[in-house]
């Protein structure tokens, strides 16, 4: 459902990506690890077409992300980091404008936000301004805007950023009912726990390199790990991350 | 000197530290020879430097209210629609379309409003003939202007390809960036610009709103003063009454935006009138009852059409940018209006060629500036990311932070080059659309201003930081009454002078805001008031 052949991209004379390849499968959650400026975003963003690669083909849903990004576009769900919303609308009028643009009809699309807001528990704001909200609800009026259109494929960066814990509960077991049903789904993230849980396959990105692929137990098992925390610090360079942390421990000194 | 350096090299101004900020005074000193050249040039042709510095004025502020007409989401291509709509189905051809078509509109029901009040003068004037044609010559240009805008986008993609078009918009759009920086830097700085302004402005008193109100009564006095025509006193005068509005207006929509509608929406719930989007609420009814949707086929167009519809009404920035600049033109051109008078001496079988070609010439000299800057800025915020974008090394050759000489001498440099684009832009452009006149006029006073400038500079350069660094050498008492007093002075004077000759009632009310100014600059000096007033103020 999601293929990546050597995808590589060049800001400048910075390689933020240095021929990343995988495959997702229809029906998985792919974990996207990586540290800080990593790669991730930029990938995320290639494959949702708003990017171009500087080389290396993607396809998502069965379409080129370069050659037909409308085709793509129209068939994926994203939830972004940040900044996702216009905060001066309503939750209603968000999403009955990513409904239209999404071209879903009219009639289904009355019946479904109503539907969805209620599922997360946000139907007594459906008029009030989304610059009202805080945070956790807007992050959840962000994955309804992503699930509206029922996409093929879902790209979610740090999803469950600043949902409380019921909602977090929630969503993952959502994601999991999507997937069981045929939904694709990317995953990036930072937190390593709900990666774990979650994912059927993960893949650690360092430097614009993929380091690691593959199912928990391959991942764990290949470096003689207890944990994917263990597997993440070994592979993104834990030594060096040691000695700076010894390192700026002794300058605050 | 070595905090100085190291803060430069941190602002990634490698060339200043290592060469001292001396190159950039000897450029200062080349540049201000060479517009000594060119102002002695052009004086010896023309001698109306003080229309030519209203001209200049109007300028200035008709551009600063264009920027900020274009400068929110609701009209323009705003970068952070990217976040939001990139991996949306909208092809980037469709988001401009609609974002150009929305311009298109709002420019033209913008210039309707600016010219409306021309055209009625007309009408009363029993030149109906003379209105017709200013109502005409209006649709022709905003049409005229976006079919070219438009056909040219296209032709130029299709011939070139988008990679190449590009490029070259990018390079349009680093020169356009820089000729309205350099505006909006010399507009803001214009009160600072003024030898007798510098003082008052930079003792922390410029974001004072009676501050706005300054340069208008100086330009009324000054002409007055040196201008023996009572048509040009009048055209004056109603100059001055409407910078005076537009003043107060620009001031209020650039820095209480915020502050303004909270205590707006407070006075509403007060009064049981509900909250300020209620107020927008009949223009958005009047606009649903056209049925624009059904006109467009595209469901995706007709949603972002709509969307755009609504931003407009519903971004408290936006509401109030075109709410007030609705009033402010109505009130602009009201005043400006005063001082469209033919010439007596007029044969009157020629009397109505006359009117309807200076009628269209000042017509397309407003709607042509206007189209410009909208373009330009639509331009720059669209292309934002681009590697051109000169916003970013504008904060290294400006480093606000740096506190030193050196800083100063950058500053000069970049206002001199800002200026130079500016120069070179505003000839360009006046001499392919009006005369060489108003070339030469232009540059004749933007000599003026840049050579204050550099005095100012160059007499003050401890007073030509930022609000922030000032707080460290926060002026002495004494030293403020005793710079801002003959300042207020000098202005009460003229506007005396002024009052008393002509007996016009604008300078009446100058002098009455001139008092006003006194009183608050006495109460400003009081040295227990002004520490409460430190205590409120942001």
């Amino acid at each position: 459902m999601i293929e990546a052949i050597n995808l590589r991209k060049s800001y400048g004379n910075t390689e933020v990506l240095k021929g990343v390849s995988f495959q997702v499968q229809k029906g998985e959650i792919y974990g996207y690890l990586g540290p800080n400026g990593a790669g991730k975003t930029t990938t995320l963003r290639i494959l949702t077409g708003m990017m171009k690669p500087t080389s290396g083909t993607a396809k998502v849903a069965g379409f080129s992300v370069t050659e037909e990004p409308l085709q793509v576009k129209r068939r994926i769900g994203v939830v972004p980091e940040s900044g996702a919303l216009y905060e001066y609308l309503t939750p209603r009028e968000f999403l009955t404008f990513c409904g239209d643009l999404y071209e879903i009809p009219e009639k289904i699309l009355h019946q479904r936000i109503p539907e969805y807001l209620e599922f997360f528990h946000l139907l007594p704001h459906i008029d009030a301004p989304l610059s009202t909200f805080s945070k956790g609800m807007k992050q959840k009026v962000v994955l309804i805007s992503a699930l509206l259109h029922d996409p093929e494929v879902l790209f979610l960066d740090e999803p469950l950023s600043g949902l409380d814990v019921n909602a977090a509960i929630l969503v993952k077991d959502l994601l999991k009912r999507l997937s069981s049903q045929g939904k694709t789904i990317f995953y990036s993230s930072h937190i390593l726990e709900v990666v774990e849980r979650l994912c059927h396959r993960v893949a650690v990105i360092d430097e614009g390199l993929i380091l690691s692929e593959g199912k928990m137990e391959e991942l764990v098992g290949g470096e003689k790990a207890q944990t994917l925390e263990e597997v993440f610090r070994r592979l993104t360079k834990e030594g060096e991350e040691n000695h700076e942390v010894k390192a700026f421990v002794r300058a605050l000194q | 000197m070595k905090q100085n350096l190291g803060q430069l090299r941190l602002s990634g101004t490698a060339w200043a530290s290592t060469s001292g900020g001396w190159w950039a005074f000897a450029f200062s000193c080349f540049f201000l020879l060479l517009y000594g050249i060119l102002s002695l040039f052009f004086i010896s042709f023309s001698r109306d430097y003080f229309n030519g510095l209203v001209i200049a004025y109007t300028i200035l502020f008709v551009v600063q209210a264009f920027l900020i007409l274009t400068n929110f989401s609701g009209l323009v291509a705003a970068p952070e629609d990217f976040d939001r709509l990139a991996f949306r189905p909208i092809s980037s051809s469709l988001y401009f379309y609609v974002k150009v078509s929305l311009i298109s509109f709002f420019s033209f029901i913008w210039a309707l409003c600016f010219s409306f009040p021309v055209t009625l003068w007309y009408l009363f004037t029993s030149y109906p003939q003379v209105s017709a044609g200013f109502l005409l010559g209006i649709f022709l240009q905003t049409f005229f202007i976006i079919s070219l805008s438009m056909l040219g986008y296209i032709t130029v993609v299709k011939r070139f390809g988008k990679q190449k078009f590009q490029t070259v918009l990018d390079i349009f759009q680093f020169l356009f960036t820089l000729a309205l920086l350099g505006i909006a830097y010399l507009q803001q700085n214009l009160f600072r610009i003024s030898a007798i302004g510098t003082p008052i402005l930079l003792q922390g008193l410029r974001d004072r709103w009676w501050v706005f109100l300054l340069p208008s009564s100086w330009f009324a006095s000054l002409t007055a003063f040196f201008v023996n025509d009572p048509m040009v006193h009048l055209r004056i005068a109603g100059l001055a009454g409407g910078l005076l509005t537009f003043s107060l207006l620009i001031y209020i929509l650039t820095r209480l935006p915020g502050g303004y509608l909270m205590a707006l929406s407070e006075v509403l719930k007060e009064t049981g009138a509900g909250s300020p989007r209620k107020l927008f609420l009949p223009f958005q009814s009047i606009l649903n009852q056209i049925p624009w949707e059904r006109w467009i086929k595209n469901r995706t167009q007709r949603t972002l059409t709509r969307f755009f519809f609504t931003t407009i009404f519903r971004e408290p920035k936006s509401r109030m940018t075109l709410l007030t600049l609705v009033v402010v033109s109505f009130l602009f051109i009201l005043f400006l209006s005063f001082g469209v008078k033919l010439p007596e001496e007029i044969n009157p079988a020629d009397r109505y060629l006359f009117s309807v070609t200076r009628t269209l010439e000042r017509t397309m000299y407003f709607i042509s500036i206007f189209y410009v800057m909208a373009v330009a800025h639509f331009l720059n915020l669209h292309l934002q990311h681009s590697r051109y974008y000169p916003a970013s090394w504008i904060y290294y050759v400006v480093p606000h932070k740096a506190s030193s000489i050196l800083a100063c001498y950058w500053r000069i440099l970049f206002t001199l080059v800002a200026s130079l684009f500016l120069l070179l832009f505003g000839v360009f452009f006046l001499r392919f659309a009006f005369s060489w006149l108003m070339v030469q006029e232009l540059i004749v006073v933007f000599w003026i201003l840049i050579l204050s400038t550099q005095l100012t500079y160059l007499l003050y350069p401890r007073f030509l930081f930022s609000a922030s660094e000032s707080e460290e050498r926060k002026p002495s008492h004494k030293l403020l009454m005793t710079l801002a007093v003959p300042a207020v002075a000098f202005s009460v004077t003229f506007a005396l002078i002024l009052s008393l000759s002509k007996g016009l009632p604008v300078f009446g009310l100058e002098l009455i805001l001139l008092t006003g100014i006194g009183w608050v600059l006495w109460r400003k000096m009081e040295p227990g008031v002004e520490k409460r007033l430190e205590d409120v103020e942001v």
